[in-house]
């Protein structure tokens, strides 16, 4: 086991020695997060943190719906992650944005609970609902500040969604029940909200009000958050370009005398190839986790509990090891054990979705990545910066644990047929 | 005298080349001698070698170790043998200690032990100012030597050089020899290949002289040059303008002469009388209108022996 662990250790020193090797490693991967975060999601800096985002809201609605979107915005829960100022004055809030005090402002328009519970409805009217007016709820996002100002719009989503969803399902049931006089008008509000809440479970989807965004650059994937997708995703991407390097100087200490020379030590095969493995895996362990930590330290990425994330990367990195093995194995010379693993480790990437949201790629597509670690690891990333826990990503743990069993084997079988 | 090494018809056929690059190899050696295995390229000395590190299996035959069957015991010969690779065998973005370290670990040494070893070898081959550097910035020479050190880090009981001196500087290989000397005189067997007739001579106990898989020749020197018999060699250098092939044709030709080969602008005669040949040699010269720049007379050398053995000269 030292031997086992020495070969090892030699390997991830000699790794982190390597100027090219660490490019490829850590500095490509962070610089591409950013590159396409910028490039797709119009990240440019200046983000401003992730806690005491500054935000404005302007309330014009008089009724309920727009206090309790104020009054989420004022939540407790909240009060870390935004630092907000409520004014009547939208035209000093928009100037705030405009100045880059504020990452956004929200403005509640006037007509909000009106376009959810019509006024007419409490009087008995029902053709309240049918003349109620549209509402829209305008985020003013500042453009230099596009994640923060992105987590303002998913609140006034979420709220809104919830609250329309509830809202469509409850308005026919509420005005019937005014209608036969079982339900008294000014209890019509809380009751229809309650099952409005039931009805939206039976998918009602008529979407009363809408988020007006109003960035300078157009966001084509509505609420996608490429920063988040992309810092996993790269991390992933340039795995696999590691581990293959790895796999590549099994065949190139052939070619450098150290393997024989490793073998005429007393050490058994096995013990050279436990190390050289070893070594494969602790390197690819090493890099993720310096990418993750540099991502939620420098670029705030949220990954989600530890508990979730290090069984993820484990895996992530057993079944990437295991392709590494499989690429050394199949190879007959360094230099194509290098090209098979470029073109591997890019076939990956495209195939998994790592320059592309995943979620856009045709099913087909999707059930073939299912071969690589990172499409595996995609999920687990992506479901664990949404905020998953470790039960949601016990699929993907499963996926690449079996992916490393299978490949291991793989690796082992064409091994013996190669070189015994 | 015990025999650490013992070779017995070993035989190595490489599949599926079919190429039979070691043929019934039998040879001993003792304790603490320094026997070389003196051939040209492609002989069969690393492989022999390779076969007496357990790192190919012996298509027949078998070789002892300190007691120990390369084929049945490869672990307990492994422990008792230092290897230093034809092919420098380092990780250059390691340091020069670094390197000793992780080879000192794969034989098992560890803590304080190991340190003070490889402070000794750093010290033995003359790199203890340059431990800390990486051996990528190291020349070829200090490289080699480094090589060295490896296989002598857990004091074995035979350490193999396989043509340690290839590639280098005239210093660094007068530097190299030294210390394998230095390295015998304190107790070291040796096991050295190489093809220069030179380092053989200067360092052995004992040659076999390799040709095509085959040992053709084994003994001291004084052994081997007594089977030239009492003949001397001659050797012709000529100008640099001059073809050495129809000289050679022609002197094969004239009595006395036993043997002639041909190296670069060379002729090389093995004759009975040196003397009693030369004036013949120098007129067939002018008929052909060949420079001859200037003449040796040497006392047999393993060249000499192995150009008798196979009418070939060591370097083609
Ligand atoms: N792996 C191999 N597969 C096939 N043939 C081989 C292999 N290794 C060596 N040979 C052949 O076996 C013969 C002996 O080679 P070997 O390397 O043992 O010679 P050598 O005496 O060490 O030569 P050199 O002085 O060049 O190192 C040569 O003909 C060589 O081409
Ligand atoms: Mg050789």
């Amino acid at each position: 086991m030292r031997k086992i662990l020495n070969v090892a250790w030699k390997d991830l020193v000699t790794t982190f020695r390597d100027p090219t090797a660490l490019i490829i490693m850590l500095a490509a991967p962070y610089a591409l997060t950013l590159v396409m975060a910028f490039a797709f999601g119009g990240l440019s800096g200046g983000g401003g943190g992730l806690s005491g985002i500054p935000v404005f809201v302007v309330n014009h609605d008089g009724g309920e719906f727009g206090g309790y979107l104020q009054q989420t915005f004022q939540s407790p829960d909240l009060a870390d992650l935004l630092d907000v100022t409520v004014t009547a004055d939208e035209a000093a809030a928009r100037a705030a944005v405009d100045a880059n005090k504020a990452a956004a402002a929200v403005v509640i328009p006037a007509d909000l609970s009106e376009s959810i519970v019509p006024s007419g409805l409490a009087s008995g009217d029902p053709s309240a609902l049918a003349n109620r007016p549209q509402a829209v709820v305008e985020v003013y996002a500042n453009p230099d500040r596009p994640i923060s100002a992105g987590i303002v719009r998913g609140i006034v989503d979420q709220f809104l969604s919830r609250v329309s969803a509830g809202a469509a399902g409850g308005q026919v049931a509420v005005s019937q029940l005014i209608a036969s006089g079982l339900l008294a008008p000014q209890e019509a509000l809380t009751k229809g909200m309650e099952i409005g809440e039931r009805a939206a479970r039976q998918a009602t989807e008529t979407r009363l009000i809408a988020v007006k965004g109003e960035t300078a650059a157009e966001d084509p994937q509505g609420g996608f958050d490429w920063l988040t997708y992309m810092a996993p995703s790269m991390a992933i991407l340039f795995l696999m370009f590691t581990v293959s390097n790895g796999g590549k100087t099994l065949l190139a200490e052939r070619d450098w005398g150290t393997l024989p020379r490793l073998l005429a030590t007393p050490t058994t095969a096995f013990q050279v190839l436990g190390g050289k493995v070893c070594g494969i895996y602790l390197t690819g362990l090493a890099q993720m986790g310096i990418l993750l930590v540099a991502s939620r330290l420098m670029l705030g990425v949220k990954y989600g509990p530890l508990s979730a994330v290090v069984p993820v990367t484990l895996a992530l990195v057993a079944a990437a090891t295991g392709w590494a093995l499989v690429l050394a194995a199949y190879a007959r010379t360094a230099g194509q054990a290098n090209q098979m693993g470029t073109i591997l480790s890019l076939a990956f990437g495209g195939l998994a979705g790592n320059f592309f949201p995943r979620q856009a790629l045709p099913q087909w597509i999707r059930t073939a990545s299912l071969i690589t670690p990172n499409a595996w690891g995609l999920d687990a990333f992506n479901k664990l910066t949404a905020g998953g826990t470790l039960g949601d990503v016990l699929v993907p743990i499963a996926g690449l644990l079996a992916l490393a069993v299978v490949l291991f084997i793989a690796a082992s079988v064409i091994f013996r047929r190669q070189y015994a | 005298m015990t025999a650490i090494v013992r070779v017995q018809n070993l035989s190595k056929r490489y599949m599926p080349e079919n190429v039979l690059a070691v043929d019934d190899v039998s040879f001993e050696i003792q304790q603490g001698e320094i026997f070389s295995l003196l051939g040209p390229n492609g002989a069969g000395k690393t492989t022999t070698i390779s076969m007496l590190s357990c790192l190919l299996a012996p298509t027949a035959g078998d070789a002892f170790v300190a007691g120990h069957s390369v084929i049945r015991e490869p672990m307990a010969v492994k422990r008792a043998i230092g290897v230093v690779p034809q092919e420098i065998a380092l990780y250059n973005v390691l340091s020069a200690r670094e390197n000793l370290v992780f080879w000192g670990r794969m034989y098992g040494m560890g803590g304080r032990e190991l340190s003070r070893r490889v402070d000794e070898v750093l010290q033995q081959v003359g790199l203890a100012d340059r431990a800390k550097s990486r051996v990528g910035t190291f020349s070829g020479g200090m490289k080699r030597r480094l090589n060295i050190a490896v296989g002598l880090l857990h004091k074995p009981q035979i350490v193999y050089m396989d043509e340690p001196t290839v590639g280098i500087d005239p210093q660094s290989r007068r530097n190299i020899l030294d210390m394998v000397k230095e390295l015998n005189r304190e107790g070291m067997t040796v096991l050295y290949t190489t093809h220069y007739m030179e380092e053989a001579q200067e360092l052995s106990h004992r040659v076999g002289i390799m040709d095509h898989g085959k040992l053709i020749a084994l003994g001291t020197q004084k052994e081997l040059t007594r089977l030239v018999g009492e003949h001397e060699t001659l050797r012709l250098h000529l100008a640099e303008d001059q073809a050495a092939e129809p000289l050679a044709e022609a002197l094969r030709g004239v009595p006395g002469v036993v043997r002639v080969s041909t190296a670069d602008h060379e002729i090389v005669l093995i004759v009975p009388e040196a003397e009693d040949a030369l004036p013949p040699v120098i007129t067939k010269a002018n008929e052909l209108g060949v420079k001859v720049r200037s003449v040796d007379i040497q006392e047999p050398t393993l060249e000499a022996v192995f150009l008798h053995l196979t009418g070939r000269a060591l370097r083609d």
